[in-house]
């Protein structure tokens, strides 16, 4: 046995903490060198007395590393800054866009393992038939094409030709059904590819062929030990995915006007309206991490041979 | 197998829950005028910004003392019933009995001497207060009396105090609540209420019952943030909304021919200009390129330039535009010289022999012109910044610069040039063309970061343009200064753009205003 | 406290798609001519790249040439002189076929050049971090951590803001975005061939650990870099389309298909064509990639070998 169960999330906050930090500082300085968000903020005609005092105001003409060290303290509080743009506190937009970031992700997700996992069984169960070649080549196709361009492929046939769905925003549920597909598509792809090669792995090992030959039905070979086993490296995907959904959904949640944190996150930074980005950054990563961890205990429940370590 | 069944239920759970959640539009028998707004759309604090886009929002919302009339022509009554100048030096507005703010605080003299007083002093990072400089001091006289003083006779008076941060905030609301509430939940004071508020994203107005020159026709009227024309003009054939602005160049005969939709032109009181640089003090360019000798420096090379530029072929190749040789909207009477906007002048204007003239009287030789560093954002206000540099960089080529043209997105471009003063021989300026800031803006102690000219005899026109209240007199003034603009060619006009609108005609009538602003006051339900 | 071990391994090899084993690099050819994915793949690939070299020969117009009077047209216009623009005009009367084929120049200078400094960054710090273990593995792990949760996309996004836009920084970010992945997948192989058994006996012939590292561990992970490297070559070419979409990646009048893809999307309700054919040529040469590196993969991995 390993060690505790204690032991194991106490290590796990460490880490969470430590790789928090870097994150904070790789974040803050990045964006503090990409430009002064002053200049952006202010009008063309303005003086470079109104700027300075803008500037004052909020705090750039300190020593920036006196700059991080506030945006830690006040961080550390739950308190991310106001955004300079909105006037309003940078962590509140973040979380008015979270819900519709989720039931993106969430609606991206559901299409991508209902279309990827049946497929990617079926052809690693009929490999190198007609059907296998059809598959991976969908699949393939799926990860070549850049996701935004989807995207707009798809506007022009069911918003623009057909007149089905709507083009923008997310008024009607309805509106969820381009940009969910357009992410999902590519999550598709990755994962019945990953599906195909993690079965054919499990397919080829001694265990099934011993429970083939002790004369169980194919289907329960299948079900029963190749799946359960094959679903461990389907799942890391999942859920490297679903941290890409979260990330990924920013070019397509630009195409559809989605207003979800990708869009907030393209936005604020292309006025360099630094503490949303911050805020928004740091959240992302928060929950990727914390996705993976979860994924780390899915194999533990999954995989009753890989111990606490 | 129970785990991969699991996950397959849980995600169909998630898909059908994510269908759920996405709310349902309300469905009333309200009319609804939806607008398609490029974003960003900043704060509901009105004196906070100078966004112009979220103004013509915000001027619906709230009232002004007064507004500036659709048509061009004078001035429209708002808090302010009639107002008149007592001297050259001081204003006197009436406001309405009995006004108030949507929740009922009163409008009197002294919400609006808060109000102006808040919008001209620096407070927090607020920064108009150097655009509302004029105002010397406002005198509450009685509850429903109010004087603006200024220092000296101010020529637009009228048109500065109806500008950007002329809207009427409740003070005691304000107070009570601080900034960022407020920004959250704001009141307002003009014709439409707030009833919805998603941040950057969807902003959903309704008619105000009790406004004080009557309810407006149309119910809703909501400004719908949509960044992307193509998403805007699939959204508009498919009804989803109502108006947009900015239509493309191909779009334009499609919609035009889609039943229900025309197609509306109006100046946008947009003009694009290629700033050359005169001098090697100003902004940050002494320090990022310590040995540059801008080419431009050199008036002959900026003659050279001016007379190079095919305007009209520009103007095409943006789409939609009128050539001009100086930095006049269309809208403003004030010292337009015609011959600055005559076709025919402007045809004349381009003439590669005598760019070609000029380079050769800047000392080289023929072929052998200089290499101009030409900077551009992506798309400008208007859009086809690129494009047209792109032709543009051509055209100068023609008569032998050699062009180096750095194309860049919207905030890098203002970032890293722009704003910051890092210009070399040209960039692209897209901006307005106000009379009352124009003079400003090339007078010997203007500190603008892209360049610095400095004319004394200019600079006396300037002084007494801006004092001057008699028309007539003015007028005379302006044509003086528009030969030097022309002479001194720091500022090189390309063109205006013209606004081109699409508008759902089946159900609403909207007459674009002359001042290109997007302003939905005037909004009606169109005949049956 | 180190992360489950085989859970830690199942996340690398999912990153890499389940990279390879050992494999000496023979009969290359032979192998190729029998897998038809590996035959596509080659030919596409073989297609771009000599595109991008003798592209300026075949091109039917000068992909620079613009004629204000014959924008937007469609598909198979033919102007006054007879010339024919098979797949139509842009926004300035560019042709779009000329253009696709000096696009495919940046793509495969962006795709080979950012690939190969990601490669040999992420490798190195790989190694180091896997075979020199302890507190420095935990360190340099939890950078990767960290800097493999903002996602990526974003990251670039920012660098681009700092470093401005261009082809040349345009690679340079993307190199030096890149190296993470490797870095992972990298030393969860180098913690399985420093246990191996020759490894044991060129300590006990008594060999310095740097020749360890470089002489032993370095060879049997290339294959898995190799394998990596041409899924990466793919992400790469993509992640260009996304940022000249976003108008942060090359500045005209250099031609990329992101840039004529990022031009097109404000017209595709008329001018279609100007979105759909860059679109095409970016997934055909990235499906290339992947059929490739499928093939590649395969072919280094022999335990996967014959079965695809």
């Amino acid at each position: 046995m390993g060690v505790s169960l204690r032991g194991f999330f106490i290590s796990r906050i460490i880490q969470l903490v430590v790789t928090m930090f870097i994150v904070s500082v790789v974040v803050f300085f990045i964006l503090r060198l990409s430009g002064d968000p002053i200049l952006v903020v202010a009008p063309d005609f303005f003086s470079e007395e109104q700027i300075e005092q803008m500037r004052k105001f909020w705090g750039f003409d300190r020593p920036i590393g006196e700059q991080y060290l506030n945006f830690v303290a006040k961080a550390i509080t739950g308190n991310f800054g106001t955004s300079y743009l909105a006037k309003r506190p940078a962590m509140e937009l973040v979380f008015e866009r979270l819900g519709y970031s989720w039931m993106l992700a969430a609606a991206a997700a559901a299409i991508g393992l209902t279309i990827a996992i049946p497929l990617g069984i079926l052809s690693a169960l009929k490999r190198n038939s007609f059907v296998d070649l059809i598959i991976t080549s969908l699949s393939s196709l799926g990860t070549a094409m850049p996701s935004f361009w989807l995207g707009l492929m798809l506007i022009i046939v069911f918003s623009v030709h057909l007149g089905l769905l709507p083009v923008f925003g997310a008024l009607e549920p309805k509106a969820i059904i381009l940009p969910s597909t357009t992410l999902g598509v590519g999550m598709a792809a990755r994962l019945s590819r990953m599906t195909r090669s993690a079965m054919l792995e499990v397919l080829n090992q001694d265990y099934v062929r011993t429970a083939h030959s002790k004369g169980l039905m194919h289907k329960t070979v299948v079900m029963r030990h190749a799946l359960r086993n094959a679903l461990i490296p389907i799942v890391t995907v999942f859920g490297l995915q679903l941290g890409w959904l979260l990330g990924g959904s920013v070019v397509v949640e630009s195409v559809f006007s989605w207003p979800g944190l990708g869009r907030l996150m393209i936005d604020s930074i292309s006025v360099r309206d630094n503490t949303v980005v911050q805020a928004g950054l740091l959240f992302f990563s928060l929950s990727f991490i914390l996705i993976n961890y979860a994924i780390d205990v899915i194999y533990i429940i999954l995989d009753p041979r890989i111990k606490f370590q | 197998m129970k785990a991969a069944r699991l996950l397959l239920l849980v995600s169909l759970v998630a898909l059908i829950g994510a269908l759920a959640i996405v709310p349902a539009t309300a469905q009333d028998d309200m009319t609804e005028f939806v607008f398609a707004h490029s974003g960003p759309i900043r704060p509901m604090d009105a004196h906070s910004h100078w966004y112009g886009s979220t103004h013509w929002m915000l001027r619906i919302y709230y009232d002004c003392l007064i507004g500036r009339a659709a048509d061009g022509d004078g001035y429209d009554a708002e808090a302010a019933h009639s107002w008149e100048a007592v001297d050259d030096t001081t204003w006197r507005f009436h406001l309405r009995e009995g006004n108030t703010f949507h929740n009922g605080e009163p409008l009197d003299a002294n919400a609006v001497k808060w109000n102006i007083d808040r919008v001209r002093h620096p407070i927090g990072d607020i920064p108009l207060y150097q655009q509302w400089a004029f105002v010397k001091e406002v005198i509450v006289v009685d509850d429903l009396t109010v004087d603006i003083t200024t220092e000296e006779p101010h020529a637009y008076f009228e048109y500065d105090v109806s500008y950007n941060g002329c809207e009427l905030i409740p003070p005691a609301y304000f107070e009570e609540v601080g900034q960022e509430e407020f920004n959250r939940n704001p009141v307002g004071s003009g014709p439409f209420t707030l009833v919805e508020l998603s941040e950057n994203d969807r902003y959903v107005f309704q008619a105000w019952d009790d406004y004080h020159s009557g309810r407006p026709e149309v119910d809703r009227v909501v400004f719908q943030v949509i960044p992307e024309p193509s998403a805007q003009v699939a959204a508009l054939l498919a009804g989803q909304i109502d108006m947009m602005t900015g239509v493309p160049v191909p779009d334009r005969e499609n919609l035009e021919a889609a039943e229900g939709i025309s197609l509306l032109r109006e100046s946008a009181n947009v003009m694009y200009h290629y700033y050359a640089r005169v001098d090697t003090e100003s902004g940050a360019f002494p320090e990022t390129f310590p040995d540059y000798q801008p080419a431009t420096l050199d008036i002959n090379v900026r003659k050279a330039i001016t007379h190079a530029l095919d305007r009209h072929l520009l103007a095409e190749v943006h789409g939609a535009a009128e050539a001009r040789l100086a930095r006049v909207c269309s809208y403003y009477p004030e010292g337009f010289a015609e011959k600055y906007a005559d076709p025919d002048i402007i045809s004349e204007w381009y003439n590669p022999d005598l760019a070609k003239e000029y380079l050769a009287e800047a000392g080289y030789a023929e072929g052998e012109g200089p290499t101009l560093y030409l900077d551009t954002p992506a798309v400008g206000r208007g859009g086809g910044a690129k494009e047209v540099a792109e032709v543009a960089a051509a055209l100068l080529e023609e008569v032998g610069f050699t062009v180096d043209l750095t194309v860049r997105d919207a905030s890098a471009f203002a970032v890293e040039v722009q704003r910051s003063g890092n210009n070399r021989d040209l960039m692209l300026a897209t901006l307005g063309c106000g009379p009352a800031l124009l003079p400003l803006f090339y007078q010997c102690d203007w500190n603008a970061v892209a360049y610095s000219i400095c004319d004394e005899d200019w600079d006396a026109v300037a002084d007494a343009i801006q004092v001057t209240i008699d028309m007539d007199e003015r007028l005379d003034l302006w044509e003086q200064w528009w030969e030097f603009y022309i002479d001194l060619t720091q500022t090189i006009t390309v063109f205006e753009v013209t606004g081109v609108m699409a508008l759902n005609t089946a159900e609403f009538d909207f007459t674009p205003r002359k001042d290109g602003w997007m302003i939905f006051r005037d909004l009606r339900l169109a005949d049956m | 406290m180190t992360p489950t071990q085989s859970a830690q391994q199942a996340k690398d090899s999912a990153i890499a798609d389940l990279p390879a084993r050992r494999s000496p690099p023979r009969q290359l050819l032979s192998t190729l001519l029998k897998s038809p994915v590996g035959v596509a793949g080659g030919l596409i690939v073989t297609a771009v790249v000599l595109l991008a070299f003798i592209g300026p020969l075949i091109s039917p117009h000068d992909p620079l040439n613009r004629n204000i009077r014959s924008r937007f047209k469609p598909p198979g216009f033919v102007d006054q002189s007879g010339k024919v623009y098979s797949l139509g005009n842009d926004q300035l009367g560019r042709d779009i076929l000329s253009r696709i084929i000096a696009g495919s120049r940046v793509s495969v200078l962006v795709g080979v050049i950012s690939v190969l400094i990601s490669g040999a960054l992420g490798v190195i710090y790989g190694l180091i971090s896997g075979f020199v273990g302890g507190i420095l593995d935990s360190v340099l792990m939890r950078i990767v951590d960290g800097l493999l949760s903002i996602p990526f996309i974003i990251l670039v996004i920012a660098i681009s803001g700092i470093v401005g836009a261009g082809l040349s920084t345009l690679i340079l970010i993307l190199g030096f975005t890149g190296w993470i992945t490797y870095a992972r997948v990298i030393r969860g192989e180098v913690l399985k061939v420093r246990e191996m058994d020759y490894v044991m006996a060129a300590y006990a012939l008594g060999q310095s650990r740097l020749k360890v590292m470089f002489l032993h561990i370095l060879p049997n992970v290339v294959a898995s870099a190799i394998v990596l490297a041409a899924v990466q070559v793919g992400v790469t070419i993509l992640a260009e389309s996304s940022l000249s979409f976003l108008g942060l990646g090359v500045k005209p009048p250099t031609v990329t298909w992101g840039l004529m893809l990022s031009d097109g999307r404000q017209y595709i309700n008329s001018a279609w064509w100007m979105t759909l054919y860059p679109g095409i040529a970016i997934t055909i040469t990235v499906l290339g990639v992947v059929f490739l590196g499928d093939w590649l993969r395969d072919f280094l991995d022999p335990n996967v070998r014959g079965r695809a």
